[in-house]
């Protein structure tokens, strides 16, 4: 009787299910075929960063390695739109291919990035809790296990492919290097207020670079001199950047446009022993969010998305590393060092000063570097509203083109008082020719 | 039955243990509530008021001990920052009655702070005045005065008396520092401005702040007028003063300030010039200080009759905390720091011993008093009545500001959400999510020697807020109760029960002053007592804002007559005789006579300093080791300049040999019959420019009959495969001019970084030897360096014999010291070996061999850094003198507790990565360094340790994996301590007690000799070590030991050195004639005649 009765319950539960899998849910494959999915976890991955206080350089590694796994997996799935990058970028070697049918290439490729990023960032569990959510709820969407099991071991197999790529990025050499030793005299860069900060990444030149010949294939021109005899160009540049800061307030537009690219991942606010942070995107970063607001109004494709987002994180990496090459061999000193030492012992500047050499500016760099490569995907003249920093309360700003708004970018850094024009100016042409060169070398579409 | 009967057996035996162990504490906690001492500072923020807006929101208030109606029973006045403040009359019998209402002194002002108890208007009535701060935009902060009416009344008359001061007040201590016989008043003020916008460049030091700034206010026939700026004191917008302590430093019967400075700016020592005017002397009197500092106190802790000073900061001395809520600066910010003034700083208490030659040394860390976490009031005190003072220290902070969690992850996510428009921040919303947690007030027992003890049985240890703390003879027992103010906790109150203790002896003094200092405020008592001598000063102004009670207490070991005298602050002297103790004696200041100055006694001194000595200063080439090997503590570069002796010319006079850091210059000084020295001018030496002369010895190489010169060349700013490593042979011509030898020495064909250099005929062929050690392998601290025999083959040409030799000294260590000697008496050669984290390896010659003696030294495993082998005992068999780290630091370590050294690459980076780490209470390995600088070398234990809560508890086997640690390279030190090892028959050693001030910093150079010319040897050492990382301090606080030799194996050392007196880092001593050559790095050449 006990028996008979187990059993008839079991046929029953059988039959329900096999009556709900009739009516089949097939939900998932929309869901994964809209591109949303790519931006959340990307946009899950940028979170993680600013939680985990990546300086800009690293971050731009930490975006690069999974987007360059999920654009390999969008190339074995459509070959005919993809070029492989073997041959292309340093060290790089193609992906096992993608054979098994079973697997759906968008969630192979969402793993392979989700896993790869994890692997680069330090809160692991911020990026598991995620994944899992987002997998659960594919399954409740019909996901069958036969898919999710042939793509997650792809996805798995590909981010194995990449990390053991990553590993011989000299990353990890490179943490062993000696930290920056601070020199005496006044053209050199030294720490600035309000923490002093060490250098950071003084030997980010000795990563491989992913395009690039080397670090040094885009050197600007060199800086002035720095020369504090008032009639020197640098004199100048240092003063403009002096009285600009003396000029700006709270209600002009330069301090707004100064603050919305601030992009600076963590400052310290004190107040006495009291302290507290505040962190934001990378600059970096902010040029995701960007890919991310340009592929939704092109209602690109998922692996448009991820192609965009390729070409985006290519210019930032390759941008870094021209640009730390340039801080750390120039050791060009901030204005805030000089200004209160020379002209004005109170001046602050309106953004804190970063922790690393001034020439050239960073933002510059990797914002022209960026723009040139969403230009050549999406044209110019795409105008955008920009929302990154909205969660911020940096509120929207608009730009008629990828360029306009890195040209803003690059001037911000003036208006913040850190920077002088001329790192702003060569900066921008280090970026546009990083740029430039990995447009006319990075084949990604056929 | 019988089980029942057992069990309450047990269960009495328990309750009688539990009742047992309550009383047993010296102290009592009260309760406040039947005492009729109800009193908490509540404290209430909001987002306009609160901690990130006011920063000394969390400082906490004060407490004044004083007989405000002259009944014989003492009262008590509680400031509360925000809520009216409180006086209670005693009523005797441990019985209070709070009389704030009807007394009018519960003050208007926005914020109180610290309090004071003072006749300030010469009535013979104790008034009190009341420090007002916290109103950041109004104008609510004028401080108050209330003015003692004598009927329990006080009317406020702060303004009448000049006394209203608008500045964020923190304390006030009046006393006269003219000598004209009224109360002048140290206002101690914090700066209005806000940190973090200062720019530490601007040194705002000299520059007055016309709102605020401590101030110095002269009694003016009643009127307190500002003579800061004539009298020398600054009061400028980076004085954050938390403490200001008055007493005679220098024993000149003037007194002397003490401000301890929070945040960046650094303490002041004021020194009373005796004409009106203070000189700030604080750098060139003391060598290290606290960094925020807060509280401090100033009393005689080693019956010296000298004043020490302690002050306050915030170290956790709970392993967790340190780990959760501690950041220090790194070593390029603390060289900022310096270079721009504001000096030596360190995050933790410090403990200034005065040396009585107006120098302190900062002997916390031996003392073990450096770490109380959050700190503020402490209390020098005897509260057990043995004679010596104890140490109180109130702790506490309402929220952990500095956690660490907070302050990266918590704050920055609470940030964006609370955001409320225009960037601007919900600080009450943030400031609700900063984590509260009470901790321990920590109570320590002087047990002598420099040793204070944390005691939890004195009773004081309970868990809280505390800020301000005063003692006072509550009840009239002859022992000191104590009451402690607290944030959002009600006071504690601590009844002393010394009384009960039948060994507790005591004698209290009731101070009738004269003229307008009513209490004799300044007065210095003196008490004899079997020979001992204790003292005590009369000022109530001690600790943290508060006020302590005027009747000065000595307590006495024993019940014998006491002599007492006492200088008043007129210069006058009151001497009473045979007293019997345990009674409250009234010393009147009437009865002060003046005395003709005492003759002084001609200063018994071995040592005077000569200018006739080398005219050298040392240059440090500027590496920084820690940007390299960032896990060291110690920088392992700055081991020079070391010296050789010999007459090179064969004038008869032996001559000095200075070795250059890299980039500077060996130098040869030659001596003349005058004993005066001049600079060789030779430039064989450029050769060697790019090198690090790390030892360097004298030897008659190839039997010319000349000195020749051999010189170790080492460094750790080299890599492993720089040929600036190899070492030097220097020949001589007999007439003292060197000329580079062409041999290529074994230590020349694989470079290494060469520690220390010997030599000595080990074969007993007539021609001399050498023995080369070691230091480290550049690069990969940690790894076994080898010890090297070079055997000279007659000509002058070396081979390196240590593989037939001695195959146990290759990769035997980190050898920084070396000596032959013959230990066993058998007339040949032995060798001693040692360095950092080795054993004492003592190498027995055996002709064709050399075999390790067994026995103990092998597991003294230390970081030995200094080594003399002579005959202190004449016994015939040589003694070992071997100088170590020393107890005054951050490091200690035992056979029970050894520190250890865990090297690998964990991370499978190709560097290795040396993890200083130190055995907890459970056994198990904990690492020195924090979570950050882990992360900073193995990147890779962010991901297993994402924030400082994981991190705070895990031991070594968490961080690294218990695999990888047994994996590891694991190197031991067990004995810290300097040592003298008498060699007993050449066979056993046995070690010396030697006085506390030997382990007061590492030691470098020990030379012995007959010193005092009485026929036997005598020792001085020198040492100390600057280039530290700020976590662990520099180690500053020797200046030179002389060890006399009294016989029977006693050595004694003396106040003063008897001369032998040198700040700084010695490195070396030349003995040369009846002169002491002693080099410092980075410093010029001293010289002392014996």
């Amino acid at each position: 009787m006990k028996h008979f009765s187990i059993t008839s319950l079991f046929l029953s539960l059988f039959g329900l299910l096999f009556i709900l899998s009739c009516e089949e849910n097939n939900t998932y494959i929309q869901s994964l075929e809209d591109p949303v999915l790519f931006n959340e976890s990307m946009q899950q991955l940028s979170d993680v960063i600013v939680y985990d206080i990546f300086s800009p350089p690293v971050a731009s590694r930490v975006y690069m390695y999974p987007t360059v796994a999920a654009y390999s997996i969008m190339q074995q799935a459509f070959p005919e739109k993809y070029e492989d990058l073997e041959g292309q970028i340093s060290g790089f070697t193609s992906i096992p291919s993608l054979s098994d049918p079973k697997v759906n290439p968008h969630l192979a490729a969402i793993h392979a990035f989700l896993k790869v990023g994890t692997a680069l960032i330090f809160s692991e569990n911020k990026m598991d809790s995620y994944r899992e959510a987002l997998y659960e709820k594919l399954e409740e969407e019909g996901l069958p296990s036969a898919v999710k099991e042939a793509s997650l071991a792809y996805g798995e197999a590909v981010a194995a492919h990449i990390l053991g790529w990553a590993d011989t990025d000299f990353y990890k050499q490179t943490r062993t290097y000696p930290k920056y030793t601070i020199q005496e005299g006044t053209a050199f860069w030294k720490p600035t207020p309000p923490d002093y900060m060490e250098g950071i990444e003084p030997h980010w030149n000795k990563i491989r670079t992913l395009v690039l010949e080397s670090a040094d294939q885009f050197e600007p021109a060199a800086p002035y001199p720095v020369d504090m005899d008032k009639n020197s160009p640098f004199y100048k540049e240092l003063l403009e950047v002096y009285e600009l800061g003396e000029k700006i307030d709270g209600s002009t537009e330069a301090t707004q446009i100064a603050s919305f690219w601030d992009c600076n991942p963590y400052v310290s606010h004190h107040r006495g022993h009291a302290m507290f942070a505040t962190k934001k995107i990378t600059p970096g970063g902010h040029w995701i969010g960007i890919t991310k607001i340009a592929t939704t109004q092109a209602a690109s494709s998922f692996d448009e998305t991820v192609h965009a987002y390729t070409r985006v994180s290519a210019a930032l990496f390759d941008g870094f590393i021209s640009c730390w090459n340039t801080k750390w061999n120039k050791l060009i000193v901030r204005p805030e060092t000089l200004i209160n030492e020379f002209l004005d012992e109170t001046w602050l500047p309106l953004l804190q000063t970063p922790p690393f050499p001034e020439y050239t500016s960073g933002h510059s760099v990797i914002s022209r570097a960026a723009a040139v490569a969403l230009t050549d995907i999406y044209g110019d003249n795409f105008a955008f509203e920009d929302t990154t920093e909205e969660v911020y309360g940096l509120g929207v700003r608009s730009y008629p083109s990828f360029l306009a708004a890195s040209e803003e970018a690059a001037i911000s850094r003036l208006y913040g008082g850190i920077h002088y024009r001329r790192a702003i100016e060569e900066g921008v042409k280090q970026g546009e020719a990083v740029g430039n060169y990995q447009v006319s070398k990075l084949k990604t579409l056929k | 039955m019988q089980i029942k009967a057992f069990a309450t057996c047990i269960l009495l035996l328990l309750c009688l243990w539990s009742c047992d162990k309550q009383t047993n504490t010296l102290f009592e906690l009260q309760d406040n509530k039947s005492i009729g001492l109800e009193f908490e500072n509540k404290l209430s923020f909001s987002n306009e008021f609160n901690v990130y807006t006011y920063r000394n929101f969390y400082n906490g208030g004060g407490v004044a001990i004083g007989d405000i109606n002259n009944d014989g029973l003492v009262d008590i006045y509680l400031t509360a920052n925000q809520e009216s403040n409180q006086l209670f009359l005693n009523k005797g019998n441990f019985q209070f009655e709070n009389i704030t209402e009807t007394s009018g002194v519960g003050g208007n002002r926005a914020w109180s702070t610290g309090v004071t108890m003072a006749d300030v208007n010469a009535d013979g009535l104790l008034d009190i005045y009341v420090c007002n701060s916290g109103d950041v935009k109004g104008d609510s902060k004028q401080n108050e005065l209330f003015i003692n009416q004598g009927d329990l009344k006080f009317i406020e008359s702060a303004e009448k008396y000049g006394l209203a001061d608008q500045g964020f007040s923190t304390h006030a201590s009046f006393f006269d520092y003219d000598k004209d016989g009224d109360l002048d008043v140290y206002l101690l003020n914090n700066s209005y401005q806000a940190i973090g916008s200062f720019d530490l460049r601007r040194n705002e030091r000299p520059k007055r702040d016309v709102k605020g700034g401590d101030k110095l206010l002269e009694n003016q026939d009643g009127i307190y007028v500002d003579v800061s700026e004539k009298a020398g004191i600054y009061g400028s917008v980076i004085g954050f003063g938390l403490g200001v302590t008055v007493g005679d430093v220098n024993n000149d019967g003037w007194e002397d300030i003490y401000v301890s400075n929070d945040f960046f700016e650094r303490d002041y020592l004021y020194i009373n010039n005796q004409n009106g005017t203070f000189k700030e002397t604080l750098t060139s009197a003391i060598n290290s200080i606290s960094g925020a500092s807060m509280g401090a106190d100033m009393a005689d802790i080693n019956n010296d009759q000298k004043a020490d000073i302690f002050v306050t900061e915030m170290l956790p001395s709970d392993y967790e905390r340190l780990k959760s809520v501690t950041t220090f600066e790194d070593w390029d910010k603390y060289t900022y720091n310096v270079k721009n003034g504001y000096y030596h700083q360190y995050t933790r208490n410090t403990l200034q011993l005065n040396n009585g030659d107006n120098t302190f040394s900062e002997v916390g860390r031996l003392a073990g008093v450096e770490a109380s976490d959050w700190s503020w009031g402490a209390l020098f005190f005897d509260m057990d009545n043995d004679g010596l003072k104890d140490l109180f220290i109130a702790n506490g902070i309402y929220r952990d500001l500095t956690d660490q969690d907070y302050l990266q992850y918590v704050s920055s996510d609470e940030v964006i959400n609370s955001i409320v428009a225009n960037n601007q921040v919900d600080y009450a919303r943030l400031i609700d999510i900063i984590p509260s947690n009470p901790i321990e007030n920590q109570a320590y027992k002087n047990l002598g020697d420099l040793n204070f003890s944390r005691d939890k049985n004195l009773g004081l240890e309970t868990k809280g807020f505390s800020n301000g703390a005063a003692y006072g003879d509550l009840d009239n027992d002859g022992d000191l109760d104590l009451v402690v103010n607290n944030v959002n906790m009600p006071l504690f109150v601590y009844k002393n029960q010394s009384e009960k203790n039948p060994k507790n002896h005591f004698i209290q003094f009731k101070i009738k002053g004269a003229d307008k200092n009513t209490q004799g405020i300044g007065a210095q008592i003196t008490v004899v007592q079997e020979g001992n001598t204790y003292t005590v000063a009369q000022q109530p102004i001690r600790g943290f804002q508060s006020s302590m009670d005027l009747k000065p207490h000595i307590g006495l070991p024993s019940a014998s007559p006491v002599d007492i005298s006492v200088l008043w602050p007129n210069g006058k002297k009151t001497a009473l005789n045979k007293v019997t103790p345990n009674t409250l004696l009234t010393l009147d200041m009437a009865t002060g006579k003046s005395e003709k100055p005492t003759e002084t006694l001609p200063k018994d001194i071995v040592f005077t300093p000569t200018k006739e000595g080398p005219a050298y200063v040392h240059q440090e080439n500027k590496f920084i080791d820690f940007n390299r090997d960032r896990l060291l503590h110690h920088m392992m570069s700055t081991p020079g300049p070391k010296t050789t002796k010999g007459d090179i010319n064969g004038d008869g006079f032996e001559d000095l040999i200075i070795g250059g850091s890299k980039g500077n210059r060996s130098e040869i000084f030659m001596a003349d019959s005058n004993g005066m020295f001049t600079v060789n001018n030779h430039f064989i030496f450029n050769k060697d420019l790019a090198s690090e002369v790390t030892d360097l010895t004298l030897l008659d190489i190839d039997q010319d009959g000349d000195l020749d010169l051999y010189m170790g060349h080492g460094g750790i700013e080299f890599s492993k495969f720089s040929p600036e490593l190899a070492d030097q042979i220097y020949l001589n011509d007999g007439q003292g001019n060197f000329s580079e030898s062409k041999q290529e020495l074994p230590t020349a064909v694989q470079f290494f970084n060469t520690g220390v250099v010997k030599s000595g005929d080990i074969d007993g062929d007539g021609d001399i030897d050498l023995f080369v050690g070691e230091r480290s392998i550049n690069g990969a601290y940690g790894l076994p360096g080898s010890g090297h025999l070079l055997v000279n083959n007659g000509q002058g040409v070396f081979e390196d014999q240590t593989e037939t030799l001695a195959p146990m000294l290759q990769k035997i260590g980190m050898i920084s010291i070396a000596d032959f000697s013959d230990i066993d008496g058998d007339s040949d050669l032995d060798l001693v070996l040692s360095g950092e984290f080795m054993g004492v390896h003592i190498l027995l010659n055996e002709g064709s061999k050399f075999t390790a003696m067994a026995g103990e030294l092998n597991q003294e495993k230390g970081w030995w850094s200094a080594l003399n082998i002579t005959d202190l005992n004449a016994d015939g068999y040589p003694d070992l003198i071997i100088g170590n780290h020393g107890e005054n630091s951050r490091f200690k370590a035992s056979r029970e507790r050894p520190l250890a050294l865990f090297v690998k690459d964990y991370d499978e980076n190709g560097a290795l990565d040396p993890i200083l780490s130190f055995m907890g209470e459970d056994n198990k390995y904990y690492p020195f360094n924090l979570r950050h600088n882990l992360i900073d070398q193995m990147k890779g234990l962010k991901k297993r340790f994402p924030d400082y809560k994981s991190f705070k508890n895990a031991d070594l086997s968490q961080i690294l994996t218990q695999e990888a640690m047994d994996q590891s390279l694991k190197l031991e030190a067990n004995e810290l301590r300097t040592k003298i090892f008498i060699n007993q028959g050449g066979t056993q050693f046995r070690a010396l007690d030697l006085p506390v001030s030997v382990q007061m910093a590492p030691v470098f150079a020990i030379e012995s000799f007959d010193f005092d010319h009485d026929g036997d040897l005598d020792i001085v050492m020198g040492g100390n070590l600057f280039r530290v990382k700020p976590e662990v301090g520099r180690y500053d606080a020797s200046f030179g030991t002389y060890l006399e030799n009294k016989g029977n194996d006693v050595f004694s050392s003396f106040p003063g050195n008897k001369g032998f007196t040198l700040r700084g880092e010695i490195r070396s001593f030349q003995r040369i004639k009846n002169r002491l050559i002693v080099t410092r790095n980075s410093d010029s050449i001293s010289s002392f005649k014996f």
